[in-house]
């Protein structure tokens, strides 16, 4: 079944999104939460369109390079999330089962109406990333690339 | 063709799609052919000495933690999926370290232990789908498990029938939470039939002229018809998807309501 149109998706990457103040402490810094071996740090963000979006960020305390940024979008009917976009490390494989391409590294998923009209999860699909190679490095692509506004307190980080 | 040659190149072919790298210190990645529904290989990791014959195999907690994305993690911990979990992990004698889940082996049985680690992650990772078939029969036990601990006993009554407009006990609400200026009235929607109901019950609560604010937990919203949704929605106020993928929201949203949030 496909929830979201290619179109849908796109238009939810660009609507723009305000990062609250702190937002860094609460994602990948002192304030994230521990559970089991694993560390975490959620956020709530309105969209300029009213829409609802979580960034979930998860990473192992056992591999640091086993970690996901996550970019779900709430639709309003539900609380069910659709994860449009997971920057992940390079702790496992990956195979696109559509094209098959299998690799090890860094990696984007990106949601797609192709995998949900094949019954997969909605973001199967992935490529290699040369533009990351920690969380943190991830984190800041994935605000570029999802359109997220900075604090206008807080300085910029550096890239 | 023989039953040899079968034989010889499925053993190569198969043999061939399982490799181990090294990385760090007597630290092996195993590399296989077998993903999860995201696409993602299941994590497996050696890890022992050369000559020594104790080896561990373990997941480094990528099981779980993947889990994490779509499920609630403490929802994993707790009632039905725990006992899944718990019951996976016990037939392949496996441990969950604080979400590492491990194996202990001999080096000699190796190759046997790795299939055997194989079939446990699969068997957990399959917890998404448990989640809506087998954990349907303790929905209701959930949700009022959940009610429970989160709302203190004096505010909260289950099977509440209004008392003026109700005595024959027919517009029943699963859960009533009391003591604010407008009472929570929740359902636990575990079917059409039962959101059919429920959406009759608040039409019903609305010619009473009575004030409170709705709130249902569904089981599964996806396995509503669109048609009884859609009517449901017109009536409803406050709705969760799902008991096992929206739990610390809902936690977060009936704390908001009883004031006792953190935030």
């Amino acid at each position: 079944m496909i929830k979201l149109t290619d179109e849908a998706i796109v238009a939810l990457i660009h609507e723009s999104k305000q990062l609250p103040s702190g937002y860094r402490e609460t994602l990948i810094g002192s304030k994230m939460k521990k559970e089991d071996i694993h560390k975490r740090g959620d956020l709530k963000v309105i969209g300029a369109d009213g829409n609802t979006f979580y960034i979930k960020v998860r990473i192992s305390t056992l591999n640091v390079l086993n970690f996901s940024v996550i970019l779900g979008y709430e639709p309003k009917e539900t609380t069910s999330l659709f994860l449009l976009r997971r920057y992940n490390g390079k702790s496992h494989e990956h195979t696109n089962k559509i094209e098959g391409h299998r690799f090890r590294d860094f990696h984007i998923h990106y949601a797609t109406e192709r995998y949900q009209a094949r019954g997969f999860a909605e973001e199967t699909y992935a490529e290699v990333t040369t533009l990351y190679s920690d969380l943190g490095g991830a984190l800041n692509c994935f605000i570029s690339d999802c359109n997220f506004l900075f604090p206008s307190d807080e300085p910029l980080p550096l890239f | 063709m023989s039953i040899q040659e079968i034989n010889e190149t499925l053993q190569q072919a198969i043999g061939q799609q399982v490799t181990v790298e090294l990385e760090g210190n007597n630290r092996f990645p195993v590399l296989t052919p077998f993903t999860m529904d995201d696409g993602d290989h299941y994590n497996i990791v050696l890890r022992g000495q050369e000559g020594q014959q104790n080896w561990v195999i373990t997941d480094e907690g990528e099981t779980l933690l993947h889990l994490s994305y779509w499920m609630d993690y403490n929802s994993l911990k707790k009632g039905t999926r725990q006992q899944v979990i718990e019951r996976v992990l016990g037939q392949y004698g496996i441990d969950n370290r604080d979400g590492e889940l491990r194996l202990e082996i001999k080096y000699d049985e190796l190759s046997s232990a790795i299939f055997t680690f194989l079939q446990a992650l699969t068997r957990v990772t399959d917890i998404t789908y448990l989640s809506r078939e087998q954990a349907r029969a303790t929905f209701l036990e959930d949700f009022r498990e959940l009610l429970r601990t989160t709302v203190p006993e004096e505010r909260l009554t289950f099977d509440y029938n209004h008392p003026r407009y109700d005595r024959q006990r027919i517009y029943t609400v699963d859960a009533l939470v009391n003591h604010r200026d407008v009472p929570l009235y929740i359902f636990a929607i575990g079917s059409n039939d039962r959101c059919r109901d429920v959406t009759i019950n608040l039409h019903t609560y609305k010619t009473w002229k009575i004030e409170y604010q709705s709130v249902a937990v569904f089981e599964d919203q996806k396995s509503i018809s669109r048609d009884v949704l859609a009517r449901f929605s017109d009536v409803a106020d406050k709705q969760f998807s799902s008991l096992v993928s929206s739990e610390a929201q809902i936690v977060d949203y009936l704390k908001k309501q009883l004031g006792t949030s953190d935030n």
